[in-house]
């Protein structure tokens, strides 16, 4: 589903689905979806990664006729909530469909040529060689099952997210170091762990990086991207050996020997930052980053 | 003075100027009759228009947090700022992408701005 969304859950009635199923990567805070016919539960579906959507309906009861809700990966709404096609919300111009967004912060990225500087993130801009820096950012899912049925039984977790990304290196020149960024998107799972395969193409022990990421807006009219808090959870490098592979961080383990440190299930996303002189794409022996990202902890 | 100029200013404005209005206590003035006034910047983008009503739809969960807040108290309000400027952020977040992605006019982002400053300005 492309945003605006096309699709409608009508579509589906019309079709005599079980259910509407809204899917769609998020690029930035503000986006905001519609359910048009009535729905008898919501369910964070398996490709979600975002922990928490907000949801608004016509309620005729409520001040202003519109009552929020919210759902969550372990608090699904099991119930019928109706989209007053038939009726606007009065004064507002606006039809009474069901309206969903996301709770979690999602900041905008991709820089505009003309309108002045916006809510993006920017890692590391006091970096001379920022510009060099490669920012592999995994955008968000929204996942959202509207149920036209008594929703089934359902689990109370995110599927599990694994992404495999090539490393390349890209420097101002050859003998400078460079870095580049892998975002994960996380959003309060309870596990996380990530490896780097350093083969021996890249002949250098490459440096790494990792830290959990927490957005804000921006507060009291600063002008600029929006506030990332970031917490190192640890830091290291890995040898460059043929086949190697070097575990860079599992969020339960290095709690274990230092407990207390960081809290766990707690981060937007995690932040991988690998270093190293620059290098490229090759056939033998690929510098790969691997990451799990699961509600269940390990 | 903080008036938004742009879209991208009224969401990098929206926690300050709201935390302002929470400020004043008086009936007339205070954090409920702006969010009200704020309602007026969705006025003239169209619930027909698929492109438009993507900002639009953000009058919903403005009306909702509007209503509830307190009417005639002569107090501040601070407790509300979150709730209130959140909302307001994602609306300006959500009318700045809109016009950088060509779904609203440059003049129908401008109304926007001005109802805007009209409700948060100061």
């Amino acid at each position: 589903m492309s945003y605006p969304q096309l699709e409608q859950s009508s579509d589906t009635v019309l079709a005599s689905k079980d259910l509407f199923r809204l899917r769609t990567d998020l690029k930035y805070n503000g986006e905001i979806h519609g359910i048009d016919t009535s729905i008898r539960g919501l369910v964070i579906g398996p490709q979600s990664d975002l922990q928490n959507v907000r949801v608004y309906y016509f309620d005729p009861k409520a001040p202003g006729f519109v009552s929020e809700l919210l759902v969550s990966v372990s608090d699904p709404f099991i119930g019928r909530l109706d989209a007053r096609m038939d009726q606007d919300y009065p004064g507002l111009g606006t039809a009474g469909r069901i309206f969903v967004t996301n709770d979690d912060f999602v900041p905008g990225l991709g820089a505009h040529p003309t309108l002045p500087v916006d809510q993006q993130f920017y890692i590391d801009s006091s970096n001379p060689d920022y510009d060099w820096d490669i920012v592999v950012w995994h955008a968000p899912q929204l996942d959202l099952l509207a149920y036209h049925i008594d929703p089934p039984a359902v689990p109370i977790a995110r599927a599990e997210r694994q992404w495999s990304d090539e490393v390349i290196i890209v420097a101002r020149d050859p003998l400078t170091t460079g870095k580049s960024w892998f975002f994960y998107p996380h959003y309060r799972r309870k596990y996380f762990h990530a490896r780097l395969y350093n083969g021996a193409f890249a002949s250098q022990t490459l440096g790494y990086e990792i830290y959990g990421v927490t957005f804000y807006p921006t507060l009291g009219g600063g002008f600029g991207s929006p506030y990332a808090h970031l917490t190192q959870l640890t830091t290291g490098s890995v040898a460059s050996t043929a086949n190697s592979a070097a575990v860079l961080y599992s969020e339960k383990v290095p709690d274990l020997a230092t407990p207390g440190t960081h809290p766990i299930g707690y981060f937007d996303y995690i932040l991988v930052g690998v270093s190293g002189t620059a290098f490229g794409y090759n056939t033998q022996g690929a510098v790969v980053l691997d990451a799990i990202s699961s509600d269940w902890a390990a | 003075m903080a008036n938004a100029t742009t879209t991208s200013e009224c969401m990098q404005l929206a926690y300050r100027n709201v935390n302002h209005w929470a400020g004043q206590s008086l009936p007339a003035d205070n954090l409920r009759a702006h969010a009200i006034l704020f309602l007026d910047a969705f006025a003239h983008l169209s619930d027909d228009d698929d492109n438009e009503r993507t900002v639009r739809d953000w009058k919903v969960p403005s009306a909702f947090i509007a209503y509830r807040l307190p009417t005639a108290f002569n107090s501040q309000t601070y407790e509300w700022v979150n709730d209130v400027a959140l909302v307001v952020y994602n609306a300006s977040v959500a009318a700045y992408w809109a016009q950088v992605e060509n779904r609203i006019s440059a003049a129908d982002a401008a109304a926007f701005v001005a109802a805007w400053n009209t409700a948060w300005g100061f």
